[in-house]
């Protein structure tokens, strides 16, 4: 029987798939009704198993097993101040630790590498000196460590600039070399080498002004003035480095040399082998960096078993192509993807049998959203009334409903979907091609020479928006916008461009429209890169090109609040600002991500805050093979050396 | 046949640089900056700053004008500010690039020499193109063998229909097919990915390689066939053949003694050029199966604009092309001495 389903699938599949190959990206009819969406804004408790077809049955976890994700790409190396990849990241998540970590769930700062920390305020007198400590504040005075201070002698106060960090003490290296300060103050100061190749992580670590080890266990940082996320800094940006394998002039370097110049310390960072032979402080050690993928084994000795993870080995297996990927995972050798389109997702291959009986699927919603940014800096683009239209001339319900399948919201600023900065007031500009040509009109746009284009001083409405190259849902998007926007009399050019080329042309400012993604986190984010004039420049990630006082205004005030509430009513008020008045996007969806998951793991939650989920929390139920009641330590590393 | 060898491997060598230049030439036409994606992480989410772009074309001498670059890349002298001071180097790194045997870091994980990688991959693709040939040659011999013999019969035909069907099926696709009918979720008869891991046992790579070897090598089956059916039909209507026949000798022992060495000749001069073809070519089965080898290891380098990786991997395309042309050609001169002669 199996054999007659094989050669079918080999005789007959060839008409679907030569058919699927040959053809355009067709639109799909509107699908059924989505799934029950089961998110909701803001933090809160994550359902366990949620997606499990026996989520109601609890089940006791078990120590052991192995994990294999799938990862569609390997990072060229995982040391993330060299480069900023996400799959870098998401294994970093259980290969290393930050020196605080944010709760998945109440999305609150918790101890990590830092047993705890304390949070002063810089104050700057008129001489110029900075003092450091407590501020109150009183009547007419500032009171530091038990010193008044008149107001007027004050030059400025900057609150929550200075954190001091206490470390655990029984923390070691994947190596097994201690832990401590020296680590955190290395790993910050690479960024005051020029020559390290760390530049992307520069405007963070510039945030700092100074640091200084207290003792071995105590390190602080100086930040120049006061943010709203100084403290997100040493979660999301700050990478600990161990420095008895990075730094040149450490004496316990293999290769010590005390006074190495600048250019070997940094040639010994961005050449070191152990970029990709990481050696972190996470619940898991990195076994082995191969093509194949990234293979890590629960490390004996981590600072805080109860917390070191259920499964011996977690494997990142690199498979390139999404196909063999799912084929891989249906055949028993991936537990894991999150590589699942749309079309697969209510596809008929995981709707049999042999995919429900073992795999369970679902979604989950991160920040990420897809938009077209428009140049601004080009003279169409210029007028308001112009972007209105060119918004309003995009059918995004039909979008989602379609080929989306309802799985998508339809955002309208930068913020998360979820998160408390987002204004859901704002509501997305409707699908108007009538009103789409009235404001084109308005803008001086119509057809005077009859041949079926506006115009307007002798120029047709017509631009390029480009596309990358393999991005399905992008390029089904731009043949849906191109027939709408044919009908209002403005032509559409559709170029797709493999990423390097894509990459350049945005970088160079050298585009009418794009076509990309921006992830944020669920929490908050900070607004400047996007749309600060200052990242309007050439390389910056202001691609549109906002250069308006208000806007930079808003971000000002907003990166110094740290009021929680005040802030997120900036941001809010920032987003109602973009959309209604300067409409530098046209917002497409924000998709959420969908997996495929082995039902043989229980323990699974999925979370707004990136990457979704804790792989340290899976396990496999007790009585699975080759499991045990018991954690078991593992060999320590001398013995297994 | 010295002076021939000899001259076939000198004109090996303007056709070498050729291949570089032309590489290197093409690369540059290419848009996309490496520098641009070495600091983006291939992200349009990452920042780009000028002043870190200049330090890292400075580095790489991208910078500079492309002459330079390319000569840089050649060797023997290495033209950095690290190099050699003739130059104007520093001479701490005199020497580099392909003539003096470097092909220098990738610019991606610049700890990992291309070259290292290239054996990395190497490892990989060369014994599965080695066994894709093989089973193609098994398959087509004794096709071709047939079909001539049997020429214009429904065997004939049926076979040439098929044949051309498998010729004309796009790699990409059959491998799909493939997975899906030995995988799980058709015969679960083998893995549809990867290789098997360290420490794996004979059969288990051997299942690996199953599904991958097939694929590379259907395609191989028409032309081979082909060119065997070919010969076989041109030697049997030969004279000596003829005599053979005449003398009585048994149909089985003309054909399978006397006319396939000769009909063999243009096949094992195809085996000379279409294994280069196989390593260079294998990226979409490299893809599909999830194999890390070299063509793959040339795409990446290429969708990363690692100018040193797609450089490497072109040069040593070309190198093994030539080599493979040289083999045939000294295997045509020695099985017909009026070729090197000429």
């Amino acid at each position: 029987m199996k054999l007659t389903l094989a050669l079918a699938v080999l005789v007959l599949g060839g008409g679907i798939g030569w058919g699927s190959v040959r053809q355009a990206p067709q639109v799909p009819a509107a699908s059924a009704a989505p799934a029950e969406d089961k998110e909701t804004l803001g933090p809160g408790p994550a359902p366990l198993d949620a997606w499990h077809p026996a989520h109601a049955t609890p089940v006791q976890p078990a120590y052991g097993g192995t994990l294999r994700v799938h990862t569609e790409a390997l990072p060229p190396n995982l040391c993330l101040p060299l480069l900023n990849n996400t799959n870098a990241r998401n294994m970093l998540y259980e290969l290393h630790e930050t020196l605080v970590q944010r709760d998945w769930e109440s999305w609150q700062f918790n101890p990590d590498l830092a047993a705890s920390w304390e949070v002063e305020d810089t104050l700057v007198t008129k001489d110029g000196v900075a003092h450091h400590g407590r501020v109150e504040e009183e009547e007419g005075q500032y009171v530091l460590a038990g010193t008044a201070l008149a107001k007027d002698e004050v030059l400025r106060l900057e609150r929550g600039t200075v954190f001091t960090f206490h470390l655990r003490p029984d923390v070691r290296w994947h190596d097994g070399h201690p832990f401590d300060a020296e680590d955190v103050l290395f790993s910050w100061r690479i960024a005051q080498n020029p020559e390290v190749r760390c530049d992307w992580v520069r405007q963070y670590y510039g945030r700092v002004e100074r640091a200084e080890v207290v003792d071995a266990h105590t390190v602080r940082f100086f930040f120049k003035e006061q943010y709203f996320n100084a403290l997100g800094f040493f979660v999301d940006h700050l990478t600990i480095l161990p420095r008895h394998l990075y730094d040149l002039r450490d004496p316990d370097h293999p290769r010590h040399r005390a006074n190495a110049s600048n250019e070997e310390c940094a040639k010994e960072i961005n050449e070191n082998a152990h970029n990709t032979e990481w050696v972190g402080l996470g619940p898991y050690k990195l076994s082995s960096y191969s093509q194949q993928g990234v293979e890590a084994e629960r490390f004996a000795e981590y600072f805080d078993p109860a917390h070191g993870g259920y499964l011996d080995k977690i494997v990142w297996r690199h498979i390139a192509n999404d196909e063999a990927a799912f084929q891989a995972l249906v055949n028993g050798e991936l537990d894991f993807t999150l590589r699942i389109s749309s079309d697969r997702y209510f596809g008929e291959a995981m709707a049999t049998p042999t995919f429900t009986q073992r795999f369970c699927k679902g979604y989950y919603y991160l920040g990420a959203f897809n938009y077209t940014p428009w140049n601004l800096r080009r003279p169409l683009f210029a007028d308001l009334n112009v972007r209105k239209a060119l918004a309003q001339a995009f059918d995004a319900e039909s979008f989602r409903d379609t080929v989306a399948h309802g799985l998508a919201k339809l955002p309208t600023g930068p913020q998360c979907y979820f998160g408390p900065s987002y204004e859901h007031g704002v509501q997305h500009l409707p699908f108007d091609l009538a009103r789409a040509g009235e404001l084109l009109a308005e803008a001086g746009w119509y057809d005077r020479d009859g041949d079926g284009l506006l115009d307007k001083d002798g120029a047709p409405f017509e631009f390029e928006m480009l596309i990358q190259s393999g991005n399905t849902a992008g390029d089904i998007s731009a043949r849906m916008y191109q027939e709408s926007l044919a009908k209002i009399g403005v032509r559409l050019k559709v170029t797709a461009l493999d990423n390097a080329s894509y990459f350049k042309r945005i970088n160079e400012r050298d585009f009418d429209a794009g076509n990309q993604s921006w992830s944020v986190d669920a929490t908050e984010n900070d607004p400047m890169q996007l749309w600060g004039s200052a990242s309007a420049a050439s390389g910056g990630s202001n691609h549109a090109g906002v250069i308006d006082p208000k806007v930079d205004a808003l971000i000002a005030r907003g990166a110094r609040e740290l009021d929680d509430d005040k802030r997120h009513a900036l941001w809010r008020e920032l987003h109602r600002y973009l959309y209604e008045n300067v409409q530098p996007y046209l917002y497409r969806d924000a998709p959420p991500r969908k997996f495929a998951l082995s039902q043989a793991l229980r323990g699974v939650q999925f979370f707004k805050i990136t990457p979704g989920y804790a792989l340290r929390r899976w396990y496999y139920p007790a009585g699975t093979s080759g499991t045990r009641a018991t954690r078991e330590p593992l060999e320590p590393l001398e013995q297994k050396k | 046949m010295l002076p021939y060898v000899l001259r076939r491997l000198a004109l090996f060598v303007p056709t070498l640089l050729g291949i570089t230049f032309l590489s290197f030439a093409l690369l540059q036409l290419v848009p996309g900056d490496p520098a641009e994606v070495a600091l983006s992480g291939g992200s349009t989410e990452t920042a780009v700053d000028a002043e870190a772009l200049a330090r890292f074309r400075a580095a790489y001498l991208l910078d500079q004008p492309l002459w330079k670059q390319y000569l840089h890349y050649l060797g023997p002298f290495d033209l950095s500010a690290e190099g050699h001071p003739w130059f104007g180097g520093s001479g701490a790194h005199s020497f580099g690039g392909l003539l003096s045997g470097d092909l220098k870091h990738e610019i991606h994980r610049p700890h990992v020499r291309v070259i290292d990688e290239l054996g990395r991959r190497l490892a990989v693709t060369v014994p599965l193109a080695l066994a894709a040939l093989l089973l193609g040659y098994l398959v087509a011999v004794p096709l071709g063998i047939f079909a001539a013999v049997r020429a214009g019969t429904a065997f004939d035909r049926v076979s040439v229909v098929i044949l051309l069907v498998c010729y004309c099926l796009p790699t990409f696709w059959a491998g799909l097919l493939l997975q899906l009918a030995f995988g799980a979720t058709g015969l679960g008869w083998f893995p549809v990915i990867g290789l098997a891991g360290e420490g794996a046992s004979f059969a288990e790579r051997l299942t690996h390689a199953v599904l991958p070897v097939v694929c590379l090598s259907y395609g191989s089956f028409a032309y081979l066939s082909r060119q065997m059916r070919a010969g076989m039909i041109e030697t049997l209507s030969s004279d000596y053949v003829r005599t053979a026949r005449a003398k009585g000798l048994p149909e089985r022992l003309v054909v399978g003694k006397h006319a396939l060495r000769n009909a063999l000749l243009p096949l094992t001069t195809l085996f000379a050029s279409a294994f280069p073809a196989l390593i260079g070519g294998a990226v979409i089965v490299e893809t599909i199966f999830d194999l890390p080898g070299m063509g793959r290891y040339a795409y990446e380098g290429l969708q990363q604009r690692d100018y040193f990786v797609v450089l490497a991997t072109t040069t040593l395309g070309g190198v093994m092309t030539c080599l493979g042309i040289l083999i045939s050609d000294l295997l045509s001169a020695v099985l017909d001495p009026r070729i090197r002669h000429a």
